[in-house]
């Protein structure tokens, strides 16, 4: 067996059950399957029958990352955790990704992965010291909150930290997991949150894992060749979501658009001591990358109050947003938060118009403000996800414009909606604006209080589909036909579907059993850059790495829908393939690949092999971008043999992949598809799009299904032969 | 008590700072948190050479130039630890870098939660140098084109005292080579400097950074109004 860089060689198996922990040869048992996500996908397929139920001993919970993990290739920090989901209907398989600095210090731990399997009798966490691996009873530790077992995150991180010492990261859950509640999430670094699997740890009794690294990860390559390319890489690279064009006009720049780089002359880290311009920026200022994105999602108001930006192990771009609110205190939370995008989500449960009433423009920048500090802390010590706005799109759904008559009223107990209807109760809060309505929202969910509690913290399927109004007429259809709560399919919501790409967006959407978490596409939809300007690159660079020509056609800017093409089938399968090498090499799918570069002399070209280059160097195992892409159409044709195996059926077609009604031009009366005004479809382009999608895949036309070929080609024969005989096989 | 005998915490080591009134002897024992000279036993040097026998007292001559570090910048990224390692010893990792971020970490977002991100970096002390003077092998000495305090590897035994010694905990010993690591502010270029995304790290012609950077250990320091070993120059 070659001696390769980047992995370390050693993966780590915890048996919560017997209490005992083993090493695994990574590249013996998952060479062709490494990751990451590729790496999740094998152990499920290999150790966990469709029968198994999230929560049974029997499921694994996989902590995986990649080669490049804890290395500088920039944007590098993320961790994936696969496992079966509790969120989805069939409870298929479904990952969590989160960044932070945790998978960085585990590689320098000396491991590639960790997979959880078993439960523990008592409540316990995991204590990581290099090869040294304790299973630490919690009730043998306190936090600040006192117990350990029935901490938030926040206590459990900072008595964690301070037992095993300041370079320790830590992932941990909240109440909310421990409560299994299914929307509920695991955090590192107090901020950074992966997704829908909270309470599998939970179900294990496993608290937390904290780990402290003192080894190094291997580069293979020739240090000068490694610094080569690691300097092209950050000569290439954008803002955040591959932004390549600023925000606002700059000498350097021919263009402006509303892509994610924010920063100019006058734009300060206000709250920086001495406050911090983020300037012109100019691309080939290395010292500036990092203040491009300066991404204020609360809007203008909040730069005065921005102490930095923040973000993951490696990465440069920083689109975490650290504020310091003193205000915020009187709400009894810390002045200091930071976050990004979904992250600040507590704040959207409540209602802003609500909020901001009767105020005066500063008292209500200030109090919105407030509002994100206040969310982002309920929600990330309790543990609470959001299912990517679910959460609270599916609040104001039930909420509604009669405050829960139609909905909530027919579902809870009497005793109860008087209790949600009292003065000072969660409707009065919510009424009023109350900014403590949202650590009360968070007290029902994370405690699963109530009908209300277990209707928001549970799996969104069975909970729609039990809920009625006071007529007997099922709320599900009703839900999942609205156009403001954007229900995707099988309990989970759209995230850069139609919206950004059209058909390709939907594509991509629907691949997964959960909201995509992909942006390989949508970054380069929402780069800057001129539509037409898009194309040619497209065109060029695609067919530079040996990809069929004429790429570019196969961009649809944001917010439209033409109709499907070939190109847009090769787009949605390469934007898949690359997510999953992202989460399998350890790089950061919200800001790679990188088809763009803010540079003019270019002609704003990137470089889409990068990942390949930076892979073979570290690792030593070359592959060319081909190749490369091959080992992600592995890993996602994995996945989608094991949604096939949790289904018990291959009619991935009609069961798995249809759009959900409000994405259909027909449900917008006055709306006409493909006329540049919307990003709606038709039915019969969507079976065409399924039809061009399978082709490209080598998926079978009548049900998406892998055929044995297929299988084959991408060395997962064993796969073909196990649904064969469970006649799951085209 | 033996010439070799005589060490003391930092705190007394700037005595001279003390004696010329560059510095308010309360404030800099307050910092330390040390309420008067402590002597260290010396049984970790049973080892070492009787001073005498040593060929040079080392005297390094200042550096020209040093690692700034403005937090109110740093974003935390740690690309100068990748930086730092990856290009000088083709490996990456955070625990051996001359730079050190991730031990900081926790502090910023945590226990602090003020997120502000302190990188430990080498202050390339003046004379008396504390590693050096620590180094019973002599292996510590300043190089000729940077003046950069630099660990020759032929001569360094992995004992570990340099990392002890400095009082900013920025020097560790390698456990794969065993020997002592430290910045050696690659030849004139830092990495880390090159390789930072937001200009928090600056290479700045040497100045005096101890008394502005808080220490996070004791260290070791000869007193050199007691140690025989100073006394050529400061009797």
């Amino acid at each position: 067996m070659a001696t390769y860089g980047g992995w370390t060689g050693k993966t780590l198996r915890v048996d919560l059950t017997t209490r005992t922990s083993t090493v695994e040869s990574t590249l013996d048992k998952y060479k062709d399957f490494w990751g990451g996500t590729g790496m999740g996908y094998k152990v499920l397929w290999d150790e966990v029958p469709a029968s198994t139920k999230p929560f049974d001993p029997e499921n694994r919970l996989i902590f995986g990352w990649g080669p490049l993990t804890g290395t500088g290739a920039p944007c590098g920090g993320r961790t994936c955790i696969t496992s079966i989901s509790p969120q989805h209907t069939k409870n298929a398989v479904a990952s969590g990704h989160m960044g932070g600095h945790f998978s960085a210090e585990a590689k320098f731990a000396g491991w590639d992965g960790i997979i959880i399997q078993g439960k523990a009798s008592t409540p316990v966490y995991l204590a990581i010291r290099d090869d040294d691996v304790q299973i630490v009873e919690c009730a043998e530790h306190s936090s600040a909150g006192g117990k350990l077992w029935g901490s938030g995150i926040y206590a459990t991180t900072d008595a964690i930290v301070k037992q095993m010492g300041g370079s320790c990261q830590v992932a941990a859950i909240g109440q909310a997991g421990e409560n299994l509640v299914v929307q509920s999430v695991i955090m590192t670094g107090y901020s950074h949150s992966a997704g829908g699997q909270g309470s599998i740890m939970g179900a294990k009794n496993l608290k937390a894992i904290g780990i402290v690294g003192t080894g190094a990860v291997q580069i293979s390559a020739d240090k000068k060749e490694w610094r080569s390319l690691i300097d092209n890489a950050m000569a290439l690279i954008g803002s955040n979501n591959q932004a390549v064009v600023p925000n606002s006009p700059q000498p350097w720049s021919e263009y402006t658009s509303n892509a994610r780089w924010y920063a100019a002359k006058g734009k300060y880290w206000g709250a920086a001591n001495p406050p911090v311009e983020t300037g012109i920026c100019d691309p080939h200022d290395r010292q500036s990358v990092g203040l491009r994105c300066f991404k204020s999602d609360p809007g203008k108001f909040a730069e005065q109050f921005t102490v930095r930006m923040d973000g993951c192990h490696s990465c440069p771009v920083r689109c975490h947003q650290a504020l310091d609110v003193p205000t915020a205190k009187k709400w009894g939370v810390k002045s200091t938060a930071t976050n990004t995008c979904t992250g600040w989500w507590g704040r959207g449960v409540m209602d802003n118009n609500k909020v901001i009433a009767g105020l005066s423009k500063q008292e209500a920048d200030l109090k919105n403000l407030e509002s994100y500090v206040v969310g982002k802390h309920m929600t990330d010590d309790l543990g609470l996800h959001n299912n990517y706005g679910t959460t609270e799109r599916g609040w104001k759904f039930i909420y509604g414009t009669d405050k829960g008559v139609t909905w909530i009223q027919p579902n809870v107990p009497a005793d109860e909606w008087t209790t949600l209807n009292k003065a000072g109760g969660v409707f009065d809060l919510y009424e009023k604006g109350d900014l403590n309505f949202i650590k009360e929202f968070g007290r029902l969910m994370a405690g699963q209080v109530g009908e209300l509690g277990k209707f928001l913290a549970g799996s969104v399927d069975p909970a729609i589909d039990a809920w009625h109004n006071a007529a007997g007429d099922p709320m599900g259809p009703v839900y999942r036909a609205d156009n403001s709560v954007m229900y995707w399919s099988n309990g989970y919501p759209k995230h850069h579907s139609p919206e950004n790409g059209g058909d390709v967006g939907s594509l991509i959407n629907t691949g997964y059993n959960r909201d995509a978490q992909n942006h390989s596409w949508s970054n380069y939809l929402s780069c800057g850059l001129p539509t037409e300007v898009q194309r040619s690159i497209a065109d060029y660079e695609f067919e530079r790495n040996g990809y069929p020509a004429g790429m570019g056609a196969a961009i649809d800017p944001n917010n439209t829908c033409s109709p499907m093409n070939p190109a847009k089938a090769r787009a949605a399968k390469w934007a898949q393939a690359r997510k999953e090498l992202m989460d399998s090499t350890g790089l950061c799918n919200w800001m790679w690949p990188w088809i763009a570069s803010p540079l003019k002399e270019r002609g704003y070209r990137g470089d889409i092999s990068l990942e390949s280059k930076l892979f073979s160097l570290a690792t030593g195992r070359t592959m060319n971008t081909l190749e490369f892409d091959l080992e992600g159409e592995r890993f996602y044709t994995l996945q989608r043999a094991l949604t096939i195996r949790s289904f018990g059926s291959m009619d991935m077609r009609n069961l798995h992949d249809q759009l959900p009604a409000w994405a259909l031009v027909g449900n917008h009366p006055g709306k006409v598809a493909f006329d540049g005004s919307n990003y709606y479809t038709t039915p019969e382009d969507w079976d065409l799009a399924l039809d061009l999608y399978y082709a490209e895949l080598g998926y079978d036309k009548a049900t998406g299904a892998p055929t044995r070929a297929t299988y084959e080609k991408l060395g997962l024969k064993f796969v073909a032969d196990e649904l064969e005989t469970a006649h799951l096989l085209p | 008590m033996a010439e070799h005998e005589i060490l003391l915490p930092v705190g007394v080591d700037v005595e001279a700072e003390i004696q010329s009134g560059g510095l308010s002897r309360r404030t800099f024992v307050g910092t330390m948190g040390v309420a008067g000279a402590t002597v260290f036993g010396l049984s970790m040097f049973s080892g070492v050479q009787s001073l005498s026998a040593m060929t040079k007292t080392p005297i390094l001559m200042d550096a020209k130039g040093v690692l700034l570090h403005d937090a109110s910048r740093c974003v935390g990224c740690r690309r100068c630890e990748m930086a730092c390692t990856e290009f000088n010893d083709g490996a990456a990792s955070s625990y051996l870098s001359r730079i050190k971020v991730n031990r900081n970490l926790a502090a910023s977002s945590g226990v602090n939660d003020d997120y502000e991100v302190v990188a430990d970096t080498c202050k390339q002390c003046p004379h008396p140098v504390p590693c050096a003077e620590a180094c019973p092998k002599g292996a510590i000495r300043a190089d000729a084109k940077t003046g950069a305090r630099i660990v020759d590897e032929t001569l360094c035994v992995g004992c570990g005292v340099c990392a002890v010694a400095c009082p900013w905990a920025v020097i560790t010993v390698n456990p794969t080579t065993h020997k002592s690591t430290k910045c050696t502010l690659c030849d004139g270029n830092p990495e880390c400097v090159r390789a930072c995304p937001t200009g928090a790290l600056k290479f700045v012609k040497w100045r005096d950074l101890r008394l502005t950077t808080k220490p996070v250990q004791p260290g070791i320091m000869a007193d050199p109004f007691t140690s025989a070993y100073c006394a050529p120059c400061h009797t």
